[in-house]
């Protein structure tokens, strides 16, 4: 190759093999040398990655010649591997396997169905030799599931890929039963799971002598957590191997048996009888027999028996795991699941909580129950996690069971005080309420509050009593205003936050652990309450049964907004990027920042009157929003526009005009009618009168404006604005209207006794338009946007006038409208959006340009 | 959006059928013999299975019964007869969830019931009025179940409650009541999103009413000219419609605002369409516009924009008393699963309840086609570089043994060839030795080859 034969830039096409060649000649071990440094595979493997220098092809690959280079260097590759691992060097042998594997992913397809065949042979003997060592063996395995991973993506040679699968699950089982290593075991059960995974029949013929080798090992106790997690995914999805109904049920109450007996055991003394009788009775029906024991050995009761109560506990959990992970997996068929015993079972390992049972004397020496208790809590957890995949599985078919989930839950919650258990029960609450909806909020609600509080009472514990509704439905904003500068002085005195976090903590150690464990509880509390909120918002205050429900909706909004207040109060978190350590799951002051956020977002996008706290509210998002680059700024920004509306109501153009042709049904709906359809109905409808739409715009306005006032204490006082001369103007038009009598009269007092604000954020300018418009041509007018204007009433005089007695408001009737402006649909539409308007002062100054247009449209 | 079927049937006689028509052009698709429904007893589950109540009129024997179409199976093998369960009373009004797990229905004597489809257990049943239950309606998140009864009655019954298996025997207590309406129900609606959740309901006293649909509260009272009959809201929850007796349709806009309001008697209406002659059965919104059906054997397609008929359907066999819009891929769209319906139970047993559920697990169709699996050799080589490098694992140190040891064999096996040529080389060279002592007269020129071989062999 000549020396100056250069690239064109690092995406040539020459580049590959010639890199390629250079890493063969100098990275990849060969026969002759010793092997010294194994990292210089991983650079190799890091180099062909992001190269794809086993490629073959490639987009710009015009030049023939070019690839039959790269064709015959990756030749060359291959070859050189092959000679590896045929190496009598064990190091070099593990080498040559393991570029093998990063071969089958990388190579190109026409290579790898090429020579799968082979390859797969080539590693097949390293997996069956007995003498190869178990770092070999291990590589083997790995390499292996790749080139099952990548054959699974052919759908064309699934049967090959079945008979090859087929000769290997042997030797794979033997690799199980014999007694190796750990890391054997475990890449051989990766790639039974991925067989399982792709080619799930080629273990059909293996079938029993595979339950029985993974459930020995589950069984048996010598193996780590981590494993068991491994050992149990792959006995839950065996059954899947046959595809029947059966297998799966049957897989899943032999589980379910051996789970209770282990469980018999462990719980003596600590339950009564009857209950795990009870237990075994429900699995088995009684004209049946009992099904074969798990694995098909009656040995591994016999093994229980010697095992300490530890190890028992573990294999209860990992076949908890199991049952869990076949609910949530897909299954070819339909399968009949038991759910009740799995209910049972659930409650059984619940309700036990290390307390001796009262009927019994002491069967249990001290020793002995400590020993349970302390793993009791991982036995619950687990409990739990199969009670979610219960809930995952089943669906909505879970309904009949769900009033019996929500009582235990509610049992259990009540003893409950671990964080970890605790975090775990508002994870299924989560799930029951947004699975389940409202009739769930109906039934849960005030459980799920109550736990709430007390689980954020730190937040909110200096509030103390204030909190409680009444003080802070009155001032909302000045009482939030006193806790928050309370709640600093506390910050700063307790160093609890952040900011004094490093200099003033005089225990870090202990303070530090406290605090992390409680976080993520508050975080799972208040991500409960957003799902409560989320789902059942609605759920008016007025609405509860028990008076002690009353108020829960105003207190959960004045608890969350004290809770953001104060959680953001010291500054904002940095957001701790794992410093302990990828796996140590820590939730930081930063996550519940963002949790509480969220939550008083969902409060505020839920309202059930207009929230009193939004500036607050509003404030703490846009301070928020300055924390560039973190995910709290990245949610306030969100939260800034989903409130938008809420702060000011738009009256979007429904029309676009340079889309006008869309036909589509939203865009019909919206779109005003037509003009022909307009004037054949005026001719139609008898109440086509202008000044109506006046009057029921206003009594729209009206009751929004009264309920606004109400809820913010709107500070303006009404009695400026009623002595506004304009507003008498307005009575004759109504007068002048041509509705009938009744309904006129009905309107009329209303329209003398209210005050007049003008609302709507439109131009001074399409106003005049609109006005000019049905000057001209009342019937043809096409005010698209509406002017949405009128007379406002304020609270009190509304309640005097006679129209509705013992009523606060009057509907907005949006049916009088009848046909007089074009486009009534859309009207009232916008305002229907408009739920709550803001009063503002530019639409006092457009009010003269309605008044005007008053007398014109008669 | 796929192009639609309208799917209407008639309670004329069972002769009348059901009949398919694409929705766009008018075609007949399709005709399903022998099914007469009651008002609101029509539905379609998941798309795929016509689930209909069937009377029987006068002169027939026993109740009526629930008849069930798969409608695939129908459109490419037919005729099929349909699966018929049938109830200890016959039904009027049926109602499905909204994932089609749950069917319920209700009897003129005012009881309901509700079914499991898929397994056909008989869940529930129990009396909810003391009058002919007229429509059923389930909540937009399936969790709440409406009836409305021919006196005028509402409840709203939780459905976590009617199920829960502990209290199977008890009667159940409604979530709240109502009878504001003083004439039969006609149709009921609920809106979706859980921030807003209303009832809408409608009645032949000529009004329609909207409630808080929790509480129960009513929010809204509108009074129309007609007794009403249906009613429907179209997608974007704007528009409300309600047919009424002679026809008429009237378009109103739903507003529902967020705080309770007091009602107030509306006497006039923004639009009103004429199309039916007779009284409006039902009504849909679809993505070509709004279908109502009527007893005038019509059923009309109108344009939202316009207002104006698009299509006119008509139907020979009968009034239409129920019409539902379906993808035309229901009649041949091959489902991942096929949605299983049983044979409703008749009676309940409470020992069946207990049973295993039936399911299907994760039944998304995605998971079936793609798996995922993920490479593992390279994680591993980095993990296993690293456990060589320090030593870590046993497996590691292990190969390392067994390298130095397999180096150790070549060194030795090194070695010893070495030395085995060293002792050719040396009895070579002493051969020559003795070569040479043994004939000293040999030539010179020999010689000093000999002795070049000597200095090189050492």
């Amino acid at each position: 190759m000549a020396v100056f034969d250069n690239f064109i830039n690092m995406y040539d096409i020459k580049l590959k093999p010639r890199l390629l060649r250079t890493l063969i000649k100098e990275h990849v071990p060969d026969e002759k040398h010793p092997f010294r440094n194994p990292s210089e595979l991983s650079k190799v493997v890091s180099m062909i990655k992001t190269h794809k220098l086993l490629g073959e092809s490639s987009m710009e690959a015009t030049d023939k010649k070019q690839v039959e280079i790269w064709t015959s260097t990756v030749d060359a590759w291959v070859e050189r591997l092959f000679s590896l691992v045929s190496s009598s060097m064990p190091d070099k042998r593990w080498a040559g396997i393991c570029l093998l594997g990063v071969t089958c992913q990388e190579c190109s397809d026409e290579r790898f169905l090429a020579s799968y065949s082979v390859w797969f042979h080539k590693l097949l003997s390293h997996i069956q030799s007995p003498g190869d060592c178990h770092f070999v063996k291990v590589a083997s395995c790995a390499s292996m599931s790749d080139l099952f991973t990548r054959l699974g993506g052919f759908s064309n040679v699934k049967k090959e890929g079945t008979s090859h699968a087929g000769k290997l699950i042997q030797y794979l089982l033997q690799l199980l039963t014999d007694d190796y290593s750990e890391a054997v075991w475990e890449g051989a059960v990766c790639l039974l799971l991925t067989i399982m995974t792709f080619f799930p029949s080629s273990i059909h013929r293996h079938y029993d002598s595979a339950e029985a080798a993974i459930a020995s090992k589950i069984i048996s106790r010598r193996s780590s957590v981590h494993m068991l997690k491994k050992f149990s995914h792959c006995l839950a999805l065996l059954p899947k191997s046959r595809g029947d109904e059966d297998s799966w049920s049957l897989m899943m109450q032999k589980i379910l048996l051996t789970i209770n007996v282990h469980l018999n055991d462990a719980f003596q003394g600590l339950e009564d009888e009857t209950r795990c009788r009870e237990a075994v009775r429900l699995l088995v029906a009684p004209a049946k027999s009992h099904p074969p024991p798990l694995g098909g050995q009656n040995e591994a009761s016999e093994k229980l028996k010697k095992r300490s109560e530890q190890s028992v506990i573990s294999s209860i959990s990992t076949l908890m795991l199991c049952c869990s992970t076949m609910l949530t997996n897909s299954y070819p068929v339909q399968v009949n699941v038991p759910v009740r015993p799995l209910l049972a079972l659930i409650e059984r390992v619940l309700m036990v909580d290390g307390s001796l049972s009262q009927s019994l004397l002491p069967l249990m020496t001290s020793m002995q129950q400590e020993l349970i208790c302390s793993q009791l809590p991982s036995l619950h957890l687990h409990s739990l996690e199969l009670l979610l995949s219960i809930i995952k599985g089943l669906r909505s078919q879970l309904l009949p069971y769900a009033a019996d989930i929500v009582r235990l839950i509610k049992v259990y919650l009540k003893g409950c005080t671990l964080p970890e258990l605790r975090i775990q029960v508002y994870l299924v609450i989560k799930v029951l309420l947004i699975s389940k909806g409202l009739g769930m909020v109906v039934y849960f609600a005030q459980e799920v509050i109550d736990n709430a509080i007390i689980d954020l009472d730190s937040l909110i514990h200096d509030i103390g009593n204030n909190a409680s509704s009444d003080a802070y439905r009155k001032a909302p904003s000045e009482s939030l205003l006193k806790s928050s500068r309370r709640k600093r002085k506390h910050g700063n005195r307790s160093g609890s936050f952040e900011e004094h976090n490093d200099s003033v903590n005089m225990e870090p150690e202990v303070f530090k652990k406290g605090r992390t464990s409680s976080t993520s509880l508050k975080i799972a509390a208040l991500e409960a309450i957003e799902c409560l909120l989320s789902v059942g918002g609605s759920l008016r205050s007025e609405s509860s049964q028990a008076g002690n429900q009353k108020f829960w909706r105003s207190k959960i909004d004045n608890l969350l907004m004290i809770v953001a207040t104060n959680a953001c109060d010291g500054g904002w978190a940095k957001e701790e990027k794992s410093v302990f350590g990828p796996n140590e799951k820590t939730s930081s002051y930063a996550d519940l920042q963002l949790a509480s956020l969220r939550a008083l977002l969902a409060a505020l996008l839920s309202p059930v009157v207009r929230p009193t706290y939004l500036s607050q509210a509003l404030d703490l998002f846009r301070r928020g929003r300055q924390e560039t680059g973190t995910k709290l700024a990245e949610f306030c920004v969100h939260a800034l526009l989903a409130l938008e509306v809420l702060i000011h109501p738009r009256y979007l153009p429904l029309v676009d005009p340079s889309q006008t042709s869309i036909n589509c049904i939203s865009a019909g709906l919206n779109f005003k009618l037509p003009e022909n359809k307009y004037s054949h109905d005026k001719k139609q409808n008898p109440f086509l009168v202008n000044d109506e739409s006046w009057n029921q715009d206003g009594d729209e306005t009206d009751y929004l404006l009264t309920n606004v006032e109400k809820n913010v204490n709107y500070p303006e006082n009404p009695n400026e604005t009623s002595g506004d001369p304009e507003v008498e103007n307005i009575d004759p038009t109504v007068g002048s209207s041509g509705i009938k009598d009744s309904e006129e009269q009905e309107q009329q007092p209303a329209m003398a006794a209210s005050d007049h604000f003008v609302m709507g954020d439109n131009k001074d300018a399409v106003m005049v338009d609109a006005q000019l418009s049905m000057e001209n041509s009342p019937q043809e007018n096409a005010i698209c946007h509406s002017v949405n204007v009128g007379p406002g009433r304020t609270e009190e005089e509304s309640a005097n006038s006679e129209i509705t007695p013992g009523k606060d408001f009057r509907v907005d009737k949006d049916d009088g409208l009848a046909a007089r402006s074009e486009n009534p649909i859309i009207f009232d539409s916008m305002k229907g959006k408009g739920s709550a308007l803001e009063l503002d002062d530019e639409g006092m100054d457009s009010f003269p340009d309605i008044i005007d247009a008053e007398p014109d449209s008669d | 959006m796929g192009r639609e079927a309208l799917v209407v049937c008639s309670d004329k006689s069972m002769g009348a059928g059901i009949t398919v028509w694409d929705i766009d052009t008018g075609d007949h698709l399709l005709h399903i013999p022998t099914c007469a429904s009651p008002p609101h007893g029509f539905l379609c589950l998941r798309n795929q299975v016509l689930v209909a109540s069937q009377i029987h009129k006068h002169g027939s024997v026993g109740g009526g019964a629930i008849s069930s179409w798969h409608l695939r199976k129908f459109f490419e093998f037919q005729p099929q007869a349909p699966l018929r369960s049938y109830p200890i009373e016959a039904i009027g009004p049926i109602a499905c969830t909204e994932d089609g797990v749950y069917l319920a229905g209700g009897a003129p004597s005012g009881n309901a019931y509700i079914w499991e489809v898929t397994g056909g257990r008989l869940l529930k049943n129990w009396s909810v009025h003391k009058k002919s239950i007229n429509c059923m309606e389930f909540s937009d998140d399936s969790s709440l179940l409406i009836c409305g009864s021919d006196d005028g009655m509402i409840s709203i019954w939780s459905m976590i409650s009617l199920l829960d298996i502990a209290d199977f025997g008890n009667l159940p207590a409604p979530l709240c009541s109502s009878s504001e309406h003083s004439s039969a129900i006609t149709g009921l609606l609920t809106t979706s999103g859980s921030l807003s959740s209303v009832l809408v309901s409608c009645s032949l006293d000529g009004t329609c009413k909207i409630w808080d649909l929790v509480t129960g509260t009513l929010l809204q009272n509108r009074v129309f000219p007609q007794s009403l009959t249906a009613i429907a809201v179209d997608g974007e929850e704007q528009l409300l419609l309600s047919g009424s007796a002679d026809g008429t349709i009237f378009v109103n806009l739903l507003n529902i605002g967020l705080s309770k309001v007091s009602y107030t008697v509306l006497q006039d209406q923004q639009l009103v369409l004429n199309g039916h002659n007779g009284l409006i059965t039902a009504m849909t919104f679809c993505n070509a516009g709004l279908v109502s059906a009527s007893e005038d054997c019509s059923a009309c397609l109108w344009d939202v924009v316009n207002w104006v008929i698009i299509r006119r359907f008509s139907h020979q066999k009968g009034p239409i008393t129920n019409l539902v819009v379906i993808p035309q891929t229901s009649l041949v769209k091959q489902y991942n699963r096929i949605f299983h319906v049983s044979l409703l139970e008749k009676y309940p047993h409470p020992s069946n309840l207990w049973k295993e559920i039936n399911t299907p697990l994760s039944p998304s169709s995605f998971e079936d086609d793609h798996v995922t699996g993920e490479f593992r050799s390279t994680a591993l080589l980095n993990q296993q570089i690293l456990d060589l490098e320090h030593g870590r694992t046993e497996a590691a140190i292990q190969m390392k043994l067994e390298t130095s040891m397999e180096n150790r064999l070549w060194a030795t096996r090194m070695t010893k060839h070495v030395m085995e040529i060293n002792k050719h080389l040396q009895t070579r060279l002493l051969d020559l030795m003795q070569c040479r002592l043994l004939r000293p007269d040999s030539a010179s020129t020999q010689m000093s080859k000999k002795l070049k071989v000597e200095y090189s062999s050492p």
